[in-house]
């Protein structure tokens, strides 16, 4: 008896210094997450405005207007289309690069650099840097175009381009990731499957439809997942660049959820919208894991 | 795919046995070459920018080399306004 007591005192020692040492991260999680995650679900039930007129229990109201604003609609319709526009060519085109520079070309060093350095900037140097560019008269583009006899173009401030713009300037800030990763996943393909395919007289095209991009299929699932997700929260450049316009054409969800809750100072509905997107968000996450089991399992 | 290291620890870029310099491998290489520049190409403009005057940077058109040359005046001011390390000049 008395050493099974023993070893349940042990045991609850461990579990007690356990707890010990998850609980600095616990405090922090529930303080910083947790509390402002169940503050905003609460608000989300409330009419809560800056003013605090009318702040009391308003139920769902705010999840059926947030349903019936066309501003929202929209807001979600442009925030999917840039994430279309934009997860295929950072993905298609991260994975040219990477494939290119890991030929083993001499400069790779430069090539590296090249597309991996924007990356490293801030998006509000990225937005200086680019805003500039596309400046109708006295920007780089339009002064190019014009070289060659094109005509000018209003490349933030036509509804037709802006987001084509602001897509442009998210590839050239952000594929510097996926570039890396896949640079990562191709360096880490043994050389003795080629040499093995090569013997069997597999060309360079078939070694990379039969090898390459088999292997590099997990980080491909990987970028895509990371893209979406970062594609769907899209909100600085586009704020910084174009403010949404022109006539709303580019405003995000979030910038919709922002402008709704400190310009517009309803909170309670701006949550509201908030756990709408968060429950979107949830969904696309949910589709993604059940079809990478799927494929595992296959 | 990878670099081969040669015996004396000098890195070549190609397998044993393939030529260096093939057409394919040309043209892979003049495709990096131009998609690098284009990626450089804002940070290019940027710095260019930062030379020119501000009369320069703000007239119309494609100027790369500005009608009254390079000037650092815009870069220096910006060391002299910024502090960079702390208690090491001040606005």
């Amino acid at each position: 008896m008395s050493t099974a007591g023993g070893r349940l005192k042990a045991k609850r020692g461990e579990t007690l210094t356990g707890w010990a040492f998850a609980a600095p991260f616990a405090v922090l999680f529930g303080l910083f997450l947790v509390v402002p995650a169940v503050y905003g679900l609460y608000l989300s039930f409330t009419g809560e405005t800056l003013t605090g007129a009318g702040s009391g229990l308003v139920g769902l109201s705010n999840y059926a207007d947030a349903l019936r604003d066309p501003d929202m609609w929209k807001s979600l319709g442009n925030t999917l289309w840039f994430t279309l526009l934009s997860t295929v060519p950072l993905v298609v085109l991260s994975l040219a690069l990477a494939l290119l520079v890991n030929l083993g070309l001499p400069g790779r060093w430069l090539w590296r650099l090249s597309f991996f350095l924007p990356y490293l900037l801030a998006s509000t140097v990225v937005v200086m840097f680019w805003s500039w560019m596309y400046n109708p008269t006295l920007g780089l583009i339009n002064g190019v175009l014009a070289k060659f006899g094109g005509a000018p173009v209003a490349w933030l401030q036509d509804p037709k381009v802006a987001m084509l713009s602001v897509v442009i300037t998210t590839l050239w800030w952000t594929i510097g990731f996926n570039f890396l990763l896949y640079l990562a996943a191709l360096q880490n393909i043994p050389e003795q499957q080629f040499e093995a395919a090569a013997i069997d007289g597999a060309g360079k095209w078939r070694q990379l439809f039969s090898i390459v991009i088999p292997q590099l299929t997990p980080t491909t699932v990987l970028i895509l997942m990371l893209q979406i997700l970062a594609s769907l929260k899209v909100f600085d450049q586009i704020y910084m660049l174009t403010n949404g316009g022109p006539g709303g054409k580019t405003r995000s969800i979030v910038q919709y959820i922002y402008e709704s809750g400190f310009t517009g100072y309803r909170f309670g509905y701006s949550s509201a919208i908030s756990y709408l997107f968060f429950a979107l968000i949830v969904l696309v996450s949910l589709a993604q894991y059940k079809l990478i089991n799927r494929r595992n399992a296959a | 795919m990878s670099a081969y290291t040669l015996s004396r620890g000098i890195k070549r870029t190609h397998k044993p046995g393939e030529n260096p310099w093939s057409v394919s491998r040309m043209a892979a290489l003049l495709v990096l070459a131009v998609l690098a520049a284009t990626w450089l190409v804002p940070f290019a403009w940027a710095v260019l920018t930062s030379l020119k005057s501000e009369a320069d940077a703000g007239a119309s058109g494609l100027t790369i080399k500005p009608p009254d040359g390079f000037s650092s005046t815009r870069t220096r001011r910006c060391f002299r306004r910024v502090t960079f390390l702390p208690g090491r000049g001040t606005a």
